[in-house]
This record gives C-alpha cells, structure tokens and sequence, in this order.
C-alpha cells in the first residue's frame, strides 16, 4: 500500500507545479472579466474532487481488506 | 491580469480598442472532443479488461492509475483551452496586434502599425467553415515586416473590411491633417515619411478631435452589420448607452 501512495504523491507535486504554471499564464494574460477566473476555479474544483474520491477509496478499499 | 484599457504592452494611452477577436469555438471542438473520449475510455475498459489486468495488480494501484489518469486528462483539456483562449487578435485604432499561445511556454505578440497594412484578405474554406461562419483573414504588410495570418476568425469578412477601414482612414486623416497644417503654415511637412503622419494622428487623438469620431463611425457600421445578435459576438452592457447603441472607443469582442 506504501509504494502506491507515494507514486501518487510524487505525481502530485508534479501536478501542483503545472497548475501553478496555469495559473500564472491565466493570472498573466487573462483580462479582467473574461473566462479565466471561472475556468481556474472550475480546476481546482475538478482536482480537490478526484484526490478527495481518492483517497476516500483508498480509505474504503483498507477497511474491506482488512 | 491586464486591465481593460491595457490590452497589450506597447498600447498607448490614448490608444482605442476597435476589435478584440478570439478564435472561434470550433477551433477548441476537436480538442473538447477529444477530452470526452479520453474520459469515457477507463469506464469501457474498466467492463472489459477488469478480469485480466486490474487481477494482476492491487486494488491501490487501481485506484491511483485512475487518479493519475483523471488529473491528467483535466491538465490536458486545461493546456488546450488554454492555448485556444489566450490566442486573441486586438485590432486598435493605430495597430494590428496578434497574440499567440502555444503551450504554456511559447507566447508571441506581433504588433504592427495599421499604417503598414498593404492588403487584407479573408477566406472561408470547407463546409463547417461556411456553416459556422469562421476561416482566415490574412494581412499583408509592407516592407520587410512579417504578414499576419489570422486563423479561425469568426466572420472573417468583416474583421477584413474593419481592418481595411481603419488603414484608409488612418492615411485619410493623416493626409487631412497634412493639408490643413500645411494651409495654415503651422506645420511644414513636404513628405510621405509614415513617422509623421503618425506624429499627426496622434496630436490629432491627443485634442480628441477626428479619430475619436472616427471609432464611433467604424462601431457603428460594424453594428449596423448584425441585425440579430450572435453569439460570438459579446457585446458588454457597459458599452452601451441607453438606446442600445455602442459608445465611443467601446470594444466590440468575438
């Protein structure tokens, strides 16, 4: 169970670097009133939803081997 | 961000928006396509290949490929929107500015004066072109200066007949000017030199004389085209008046 959540971690601060990056180039370059501000809000919404089912099933997948 | 007002770098003071053109929407469809696809392919191999492959490896592994998969294709569809929505066309009143993004660490801004513009061309080419009323609008310019390939323009023609407009306009007042200088012997100009017709131009926007009537001419007729609105046609309630009609040095967005 250890060497997959690391992996996923790893890939996690991978993630966390690009997003960063996107978020310069839309705080950059967008304009004010455009779509770039619901766009990036949007994002971070998708992404806080797929690691939080994540590590929900994470969660439920140790208590049923268990 | 950048400011409404502050378009792009080398924007004058009183330097006014005509045109702010982003791509059309289909030119982000196919990438938009291929984001859903690329969604639905775990759910169909999860039925087929669950037997086979996800026996050989652990449930947490599963669980993390699946994961990794989904944020990557989030990044994915993100860098493609981000590269269809930061690519824009700013046509101002003196210049003709094309931003490109292509990826998130290739950007080019090309700024060019209106004055330099020699020939402006637009095309629309293949069904869904025609269908969706979107194609190319190429500018030639003089001299050695690169020429401006605008692709995927929605209503390419009249981006084209704007941008031709606002260059005979541009060498209108600046020949006007000339001439009145010239009768009232405040100014001895004897040339073609495109700097000093631009010097004129300016002096002439500094007193807000001609080129801001000008603008709310070209506003005008390019509304005047739309009988019914579009929708990629964003016209801002804050550019309006209250008889509905576009105001001076407002934009009109694509």
């Amino acid at each position: 169970m250890l060497l997959p959540i690391l992996f996923y971690l790893f890939f996690l601060i991978i993630y966390g670097v690009f997003s960063a990056i996107f978020i310069y180039h839309l705080n950059e370059f967008g304009y004010h009133g455009d779509a770039s501000r619901p766009v990036l809000a949007a994002y971070f919404v998708l992404t806080i939803i797929i690691i939080i089912i994540t590590v929900v099933l994470f969660i439920l997948a140790r208590s049923i081997s268990a | 961000m950048l400011d409404r007002g502050n378009y792009f770098s080398g924007q004058s003071r009183d330097e006014k928006i005509v045109l702010f053109v982003r791509r059309h929407w289909m030119a982000f469809a196919p990438w938009a396509l291929i984001t859903f696809i690329l969604l639905i392919i775990p759910i169909i191999a999860y039925f087929y290949i669950y037997s086979t492959v996800f026996g050989l490896v652990g449930i947490y592994w599963i669980i993390v490929i699946y994961s990794i998969y989904y944020l990557s294709v989030l990044a994915i569809f993100l860098n493609s929107w981000l590269n269809y929505y930061l690519n824009t066309t700013i046509v101002t009143t003196d210049h003709l500015v094309d931003i490109r993004q292509n990826g998130l660490f290739n950007r080019q801004v090309a700024e060019q004066s209106l004055l330099r513009v020699q020939d402006v061309s637009s095309r629309m080419k293949g069904i869904l072109q025609t269908f969706f009323r979107y194609g190319r609008v190429f500018v030639e310019t003089a001299g050695d200066t690169p020429n401006f390939e605008l692709n995927n323009v929605p209503r390419p023609y009249k981006v084209a007949n704007t941008i031709i407009g606002l260059h005979q306009d541009l060498i209108k007042n600046g020949s006007h000017q000339r001439q009145a200088a010239e009768a009232e012997g405040e100014l001895n100009y004897n040339g073609n030199n495109l700097a000093e017709i631009e010097n004129i131009c300016s002096v002439d926007k500094d007193n807000n004389n001609s080129i801001g009537n000008e603008d709310n001419i070209y506003l005008n007729e390019f509304d005047k085209f739309s009988n019914k609105p579009e929708k990629n046609v964003e016209k801002s309630s804050q550019n309006m008046n209250d008889s509905g009609q576009l105001e001076d040095g407002k934009i009109i967005k694509f």
